[in-house]
């Protein structure tokens, strides 16, 4: 589980304290790597690994400005990346049939095995497509607690919202999809009935 | 019952049917155990029950775990550094520029109070031509009239002392020092002194210009003809008060020539390094 951002640190790390760079880097980075996996795994020519190394960048380019928001962490980082995976899901709309040799990695892993890919792409589409039913503040919030792994605390502040509201937001959601799942599943059925 | 939680707001799902607390914890409980990425088949045996949280958890197991997240840290370390150091840099810049600012404002107003007094001879005294210009110019004129002075005093003396050829050059001394004088109100009364003293000196003298002296090899000046100091300079001028007869010093009597000062002994390789003041004897 993602740990819980600690604001101090960031103010240190914006200071230059080679230390406390390592620390928050090593804080952020999972959640953020997950977050544009979440969003972009479905895409065949986005790189989410450049992705989220160009959010970590821009959350250190932009740490000396961070003490003057007065956004709690969290929101700082996530509000960051939804900006670069929009930009790259505009990106990857727009380059769609084609692909860049810069979303190629250097390093091939085990994610970029073709089987293995497909199947990422294939959860993130039907994933996705869940959410999609969701209003815009439920799909983040699901997102940030399944995909990214913060805490309903974590999330309240990175959306600005209370952890009460976040709870209630989630069950809200959740309530929906699993009605969604219901008439689904009653459509199969009446579907084999009449077959 | 609708259930209220700690921020006041009404617990209902979007049709506005009531939620209970049970459900909110289940749900929290839930969304926490699939943002750890636990096996929810393993621990919860109702998950298979629940489609969503079935498809999440698998979507959940896509995605790349915190290990995969440490692979390329060192080189993210690296770039986030670097990304920091200009404002680093900067914010160091600044900070040393402000100190130094500061410490020299500091340092040029202590030198500049310090300077308001200083004399010729004083390391400060061209920061004091810079600075005080008024200031030295009314100190070079006192100087000019001091020294004026206590030439027309000397010339005086040695005019009591029938060396006039000594006396002619201290007036010339003393009238290019009154020239720098600048209108100080002294200029006048000294002119006349210098040109009534001038009137005693026997025609014939020689009478030197107002210039410069010319120099002589220091090595030619021969010790005899090193005049007295002006009075204020003397190391040690016996006065009529302070000089007691004795047997060995026998008071002259008046009307005869008052003995010369005697001269202290000059280490002949000393001249070489006093060049400078012998030069003006002539």
């Amino acid at each position: 589980m993602a740990v819980m951002f600690d604001s101090a640190l960031a103010i240190r790390a914006a200071r230059g304290e080679t230390r406390a760079v390592a620390e928050l880097l090593a804080q952020v980075r999972p959640g953020v790597l997950r977050y544009c996996w979440a969003h972009l795994g479905s895409l065949a020519n986005a790189s989410p690994d450049d992705v989220a190394q160009e959010v970590c960048l821009a959350v250190f380019q932009a740490l000396p400005r961070y003490r003057d928001r007065g956004l709690p962490f969290a929101g700082f980082v996530y509000r960051i990346a939804a900006n670069k995976v929009a930009d790259s899901f505009r990106a990857a709309r727009r380059a769609a049939g084609t692909r860049s040799l810069e979303s190629v990695p250097d390093q091939i892993d085990d994610r970029w095995n073709p089987e293995r890919r497909a199947l990422i792409a294939d959860m993130a589409r039907r994933a996705l497509r869940l959410l999609d039913d969701l209003p815009h503040t439920q799909r983040q919030i699901i997102v940030l607690r399944v995909a990214v792994g913060l805490s309903a605390e974590e999330v309240a502040d990175a959306l600005g919202m209370t952890a009460s509201a976040v709870r209630m937001a989630q069950s809200r959601a959740l309530c929906r999809l699993r009605e969604r799942a219901r008439d689904q599943e009653s459509a199969n059925e009446a579907d084999e009935v009449v077959a | 019952m609708t259930t209220r939680i700690s921020d006041g707001a009404p617990l209902g799902d979007e049709h506005g049917r009531p939620m209970d607390l049970t459900t909110l914890r289940e749900d929290d409980l839930l969304l926490d155990r699939l943002g750890r990425g636990d096996d929810l088949a393993d621990a919860d045996a109702d998950a298979d029950a629940d489609a969503v949280a079935a498809t999440l958890a698998r979507w959940r197991a896509t995605l790349p775990g915190d290990d995969a997240a440490d692979r390329t840290n060192d080189e993210l370390l690296a770039s986030a550094l670097a990304v920091l150091q200009p404002s680093r840099r900067i914010g160091r810049v600044a900070r040393r520029a402000a100190a130094l600012s500061v410490v020299a404002a500091l340092a040029f107003g202590s030198l500049a109070a310090a300077s308001e007094h200083a004399g010729p001879d004083s390391p400060l005294w061209p920061l004091t031509r810079l600075m005080h210009h008024d200031r030295v110019e009314v100190r070079a004129a006192a100087d000019a009239a001091d020294a004026a002075d206590a030439g027309v005093s000397a010339a005086r003396a040695a005019i009591d002392a029938n060396r006039y050829d000594q006396a002619s050059r201290m007036l010339d001394d003393a009238a290019a020092a009154v020239e720098r004088m600048e209108g100080a109100a002294d200029a006048g009364r000294l002119r006349e002194e210098i040109a009534a003293l001038r009137a005693l000196i026997p025609a014939g003298t020689e009478r030197t210009t107002a210039g410069p002296p010319a120099r002589l090899p220091s090595s030619e000046v021969p010790r005899s003809v090193v005049p007295p100091s002006p009075v204020d300079s003397l190391p040690s001028v016996p006065t009529s008060s302070t000089v007691v007869p004795t047997a060995d010093s026998p008071v002259p009597p008046v009307g005869s020539d008052p003995p010369l000062v005697p001269l202290p002994s000059l280490p002949t390789a000393s001249l070489s390094i006093i060049d400078g003041p012998i030069g003006l004897v002539r």
